[in-house]
């Protein structure tokens, strides 16, 4: 029985590798007709400074700027409120429900 | 106090040197990070050598954290922690004596972490070099390791412990790494930077001695139950 | 919690003396903006983006700030195992993250304008950085570290303090040569833009500080009334 179910599962898989294999030997043995590689880009610079650097420090806007860290002061402080009411909210509605289950059990 | 500390930490030490796992797998961790920085950081066929110091100070700071882990680990599964709270050996001692065990696991993989560095990114030495990176490896060991104990020390009863040591522990020495990886950028000049290399002993100097006494403070109260 | 002026339910379940206490930091806000925009005059260097600096510099003396009662919090929470400075230690921590990350946020922006580039290493947005977070590292404690986590996370608020200094020092001497300190001469307008900014962002705090504690007196009070519960027989 066990040998019968080793002999299938060796079948199985060289049935499933055969095509694979058989890939392999074409593609080894067709001549190689390999695509212009792309040129191969240069290394980059590292930590060297970005050449023209003042130049880019004014291509964002610097209204965008201050908007952004505004906006962002107020969604912070405004969300952490949110949370805290959120979840007082929550809280008060749980110790409602404990107190009474508390009572009636009492 | 130093007496209990030094007992605690032999036994630590005879315990490590009948089965050298931590050592074993700490060092042969130590030594795989060198390895993968070397090979991460490249520019054409070699290493760039002036990351050698960071990476010097990345693989200490990696297979400490693994000894550190695995050493605690070791406690508990032993639960000896208990025994020696419940004993009367005072808490500062086997908190001493777990740093000095720690310190010495670390100083033993350093022995194969910088010649490995040295050797792969090609960094040539002299006497009066291997000196000075001695004693700041020194320094800087003991910074990470005192820090390192007490915290993993109090995580010993955590569920995510593993992950939580890294966690916590990371922000805590970036002033070792800092000073750590620009004293050893000092030394690997062709002529030592002895300015800097002074400034940056100085501060792993006092890293080490204002986190012992914090430590010491800290340890008694987080221990406590 | 007996109720009264400073706990009564009012707006939004907030007691009386602090929704007034909202009300009127949310008015100093608006004379804030006023301040920093139409009054204050356009720095000469930066230019327009320098208007960050107004809730910048106040957040991350609140950031501050607020480590530091964390920083007590914990002290007192280790001294005394009291849960109420466990609660302080908490709300502090939080705290410091919100306004650490609105610091971290605002910093790199002015930044991008005034030094060309979001991140240049500058010696107190690093330390900063380093301070937030532990800051995070210490609530994740809390989270996931079980039985002793306002332990430990008390233990990380303290070396917060300690380590920001080492940070600080090391990343300074590192810089060498870094990006000027803003503070130097400042026109009286801009100064009087600035103060009103800190007295704004002190009041804040206050109101939000203040909404953490509660918040954490009610989470004492569920877990209490779960307890409670359990002992009752209730949960299964």
């Amino acid at each position: 029985m066990n040998t019968m179910h080793h002999a299938r599962a060796l079948v199985l898989s060289i049935f499933l590798a055969a095509p694979v294999l058989a890939e392999a030997q074409t593609s080894t043995t067709t001549p190689a007709v390999a695509p212009s590689a792309p040129a191969k880009p240069a290394l980059p610079p590292g930590f060297e400074p970005v050449p023209g650097g003042a130049a880019r420090a004014e291509s964002v806007d610097a209204n965008v700027l201050v908007v952004a860290a505004y906006a962002a002061f107020f969604l912070g402080m405004f969300g952490f409120v949110i949370h805290v009411a959120r979840r007082q909210a929550a809280l008060s509605k749980d110790i409602e429900e404990l107190s009474r289950k508390l009572e009636k059990r009492s | 106090m130093i007496k209990d500390a030094l007992r605690i930490a032999e036994k630590d030490l005879k315990l490590e040197g009948r089965s050298k796992e931590i050592l074993l797998t700490m060092g042969f961790f130590g030594f795989l990070a060198v390895l993968t920085l070397a090979f991460a950081f490249r520019r054409g066929d070699a290493p760039v050598a002036s990351v050698a110091s960071g990476s010097l100070w990345v693989a200490i700071a990696f297979s400490g954290t693994l000894g550190l882990g695995r050493a605690f680990e070791r406690e508990r599964e032993n639960d000896s922690i208990r025994a020696l709270l419940l004993s009367p050996v005072p808490r500062t001692s086997i908190y001493l004596g777990k740093a000095i065990g720690i310190v010495t696991f670390m100083f033993v993989v350093e022995l194969v972490v910088v010649p490995a560095v040295l050797l792969f990114f090609t960094i040539p030495m002299g006497v009066e070099k291997i000196a000075w990176l001695t004693l700041l490896c020194v320094l800087g060991t003991l910074g990470y390791a005192l820090v390192g104990t007490l915290l993993a020390a109090s995580l010993i009863r955590s569920g995510a412990r593993d992950v939580l040591l890294a966690v916590v522990l990371y922000p805590i020495i970036i002033p070792v790494i800092i000073a750590g990886a620009m004293g050893t950028n000092a030394i690997f000049e062709p002529q030592i930077a002895h300015a800097d290399l002074g400034t940056w002993l100085r501060v792993l100097g006092a890293f080490d001695v204002v986190m012992l006494v914090t430590s010491l403070w800290i340890f008694e109260a987080l221990i406590l139950d | 919690m007996t109720p009264g002026a400073f706990d009564e339910k009012g707006p939004l379940g907030f007691p009386p003396v602090l929704a007034v206490l909202c009300a009127i930091t949310g008015l100093m806000f608006c004379y804030s903006l006023h301040l920093a925009f139409y009054v204050a005059p356009v720095e000469a260097q930066m230019g327009f983006v320098q208007k960050i600096f107004y809730f910048h510099v106040p957040s991350a003396w609140v950031l501050f700030l607020s480590v530091g009662v964390a920083a007590v919090g914990s002290v007192g929470f280790l001294s005394t195992r009291g849960a109420k400075w466990d609660r302080l230690g908490n709300a502090g921590t939080e705290l410091a993250i919100v306004f650490g990350a609105l610091v971290l946020f605002s910093g790199p922006l002015w930044g991008r304008k005034a030094w060309g580039a979001y991140w240049v290493w500058d010696v107190r947005l690093t330390s900063s950085l380093v301070l937030v977070l532990t800051m995070v590292a210490s609530k994740i404690v809390r989270g996931y570290a079980g039985g002793s986590a306002k332990q430990i996370a008390a233990g990380l608020a303290i070396f917060a303090v300690i380590n920001s200094v080492f940070v600080y020092y090391s990343v300074d001497i590192w810089r060498g040569t870094h990006p000027p300190k803003v503070m130097g001469d400042l026109d009286p307008l801009m100064k009087k833009a600035l103060w009103t900014s800190v007295f704004t962002f002190l009041l804040a705090y206050v109101c939000l500080l203040w909404m953490r504690l509660r918040l954490g007196r009610l989470e004492a009070a569920v877990d209490h009334l779960h307890m409670q519960a359990t002992e009752a027989g209730l949960h299964d």
